[in-house]
């Protein structure tokens, strides 16, 4: 059997170190691009302002750069010590993206921005532009390859199970690239990270306002960061949509803990707007329901009946037997590989091997599970409802107020009343955690949705994790935290000492008085 | 024209502002992979190395009391 503190410690370690490195990644992901544009605009322009802009929110840009770049180094220290049999099941298929994510980050990333901020003044204007393009461009690459990779696990597709390295291969390259659940996943996860640049950008902007300070540098980084994230708030809700379209059709039971859909309900089925999942009795107290929206969101149809918590368990249950038929067939396979019989047993089966192995968790031997033990294993491929249900609607209540939010500035940019009220302003400053922590919860509902299972149907996170003892992971976890709490202590310190310096007190803005004459000729001229 | 000089007449990062700040990264970026070297060797590094051979697998996933040989770290 398996410690299960080892596997909670485990899942816990990675958990604190992923969501830690996605507070930097998603703001590298968006403020990229909106750099990106601040500078497109010099370029076309001349104006000395746009080129402040890009070197000023460069500067906070780096911060964040410099603070989050290697985080995610601790997360493959721990594929090596705490997930070993994980890394050896799928790292035929894993490893792959990872080392091309890997490749993206360090090299092609990590080139760029150092031409990005050493090359103001040895490459021309058009070729800087060029080196800032190609910064968003391998920064938004590099999230390609590791959500490819997070897709694979959330639906493992173009590999198979090999019998003699007791592994998964791949058997298509290009199906694991372009899983349709990794690429909704690339779109939506970048979007969001676009709306978090965005909303940096506004927040910080509406504080000069309200402080009465770099007054024209502000409004023009408010419009910027409107227009941008109201195009990313859009694309986040449209691509959400779509990720939770492809969920509907490969983790079916993610989605009816998302939604505490405890029964099958006939087509189309309703949305729960607001309830409390009582886990105990697989109800959902006080449901406020909306008719029809779940299934015409979820399968795109009013027919396609979307299937309840309990009918998945009880499929849960032939996927279990079934599987046990792929286990048995393996033990005699160990002993004699020619065993036509097993073979074929085997292959007929194998689909459903992860679902046997689900018993491993609590049976030494799968093999000698009762009912009890089976129907218990199928009850535990039911995610935590209640943490599913609120992390999403917490998630998208956040998705829509970002539309309202940058839908009004925008607004209030297309009328040059960005500064006229003071309201908006500060409800602009106080917004700015909000990204993150929609962000955050999104990885919860895709993560904590995929348990039981580390790779979805295959498999089960526990028989995952390496044979290390509770104590060694606890004295790692202890190690990281601390690492990570300074780090976070650092980061917080520059960012806000840079932020409040501002454009004006880091003496990027307004220009020197003879830049000033220059920059008025160029107005001239342009 | 006029506006190529331009790009070319002032660098934030040379200004006193700007080297303040390009130490202060390169501070952070050295101490930080310092203390990602440390956590290597002081958490990392000690843990054992569990067995990955194909019958070590097998026993993993097969065995009734599955026996994991764990080889020390070199």
């Amino acid at each position: 059997m398996i410690d299960p503190d080892v596997v909670t410690l485990s899942r816990m370690q990675f958990a604190l170190t992923a969501l830690y490195h996605f507070l930097f990644v998603p703001l590298t992901l968006g403020l990229c691009w909106l750099l990106a544009i601040m500078e497109s605009v010099y370029a076309m322009t001349g104006r000395d302002i746009w080129k402040r802009m890009t070197q000023y929110w460069g500067v906070l840009f780096g911060i964040n750069f410099a603070m989050g770049v290697a985080t995610g180094v601790t997360m493959e220290f721990q594929f090596g010590t705490n997930w070993a049999y994980y890394s050896h099941y799928v790292g035929d298929v894993f490893g792959t993206p990872l080392a091309l994510e890997g490749l993206m980050a360090f090299f092609l990333e990590a080139t760029f921005i150092g031409l990005f901020f050493f090359g103001w003044d040895r490459l021309s204007r058009v070729q800087h532009l060029a080196v800032t393009w190609l910064l968003a461009l391998g920064t938004n690459l590099s999230a390609l390859w590791i959500l490819i990779a997070n897709g694979w696990m959330q639906f493992p597709v173009g590999a198979q199970f090999n019998l003699d390295t007791m592994r998964m291969e791949v058997t298509s390259f290009s199906a694991v690239v372009f899983n349709p659940v990794a690429q909704a996943k690339f779109v939506h996860t970048v979007s969001a990270g676009y709306v978090l640049g965005a909303m940096f950008v506004l927040s910080i902007s509406a504080w000069y306002l309200l402080r009465g300070r770099n007054i024209e540098f502000a409004k023009r980084s408010m419009t910027v960061a409107a227009s941008f994230g109201l195009a990313a708030a859009l694309s986040v809700v449209v691509l959400g949509d779509e990720s939770g379209y492809d969920i509907s059709a490969n983790q079916k039971m993610k989605l009816a803990a998302i939604e505490a859909m405890w029964e099958t309900e006939p087509a189309p089925a309703s949305f729960t707007l607001f309830g409390f999942p009582d886990v105990t009795n697989r109800t959902t107290h006080f449901a406020v329901r909306i008719p029809w929206v779940m299934g015409l969101i979820g399968t795109r149809s009013i027919d396609t009946v979307m299937p309840g918590i309990a009918e998945l368990v009880a499929n849960a249950r032939t996927r279990i037997q079934s599987g046990l038929i792929a286990y048995s067939a393996m033990q005699k396979l160990r002993s004699n590989r020619d065993d036509v019989a097993a073979r074929a047993d085997f292959d007929a089966h194998k689909a459903d091997l992860g679902y046997a192995l689900l018993l491993k968790r609590t049976l030494a031997d799968p093999l000698a599970a009762t009912p009890a033990d089976i129907d218990h294993a199928a009850d535990s491929t039911i995610p935590n409802v209640p943490v599913l249900f609120w992390s999403f609607r917490i998630m998208v209540a956040c998705g829509l107020y970002f539309i309202a939010l940058f839908a009004y500035s925008f607004w209030l940019a297309s009328k040059r009343r960005l500064d006229a009220q003071r309201w908006y302003l500060k409800l602009a400053l106080w917004s700015l955690p909000l990204p993150w922590l929609a962000i955050e919860l999104g990885w919860i509902v895709a993560e904590y949705g995929r348990q039981p299972w580390a790779i979805s149907g295959v498999l089960p996170t526990a028989l995952g994790v390496s044979s290390v003892s509770a104590g060694q992971v606890l004295f790692s976890i202890i190690g990281f935290v601390v690492f990570y709490t300074v780090l976070a202590v650092v980061d917080a310190v520059l960012m806000l000492r840079y932020a409040r310096k501002g454009p004006d007190g880091l003496g990027m803005w307004p220009p020197p008085v003879d830049d000033r004459a220059q920059e008025r000729e160029i107005d001239v001229g342009t | 024209m006029n506006a190529d000089r331009r790009h070319h007449a002032f660098s934030w990062l040379a200004s006193r502002a700007g080297r303040r700040y390009k130490l202060e990264l390169t501070w952070v970026v050295f101490v930080k992979l310092v203390a990602l070297t440390i956590l290597y060797y002081a958490f990392i590094a000690p843990q054992p190395r569990t067995d990955l051979s194909p019958s070590a697998l097998q026993q993993h996933l097969l065995d009734a009391s599955p026996v994991v040989t764990v080889e020390a770290s070199p």
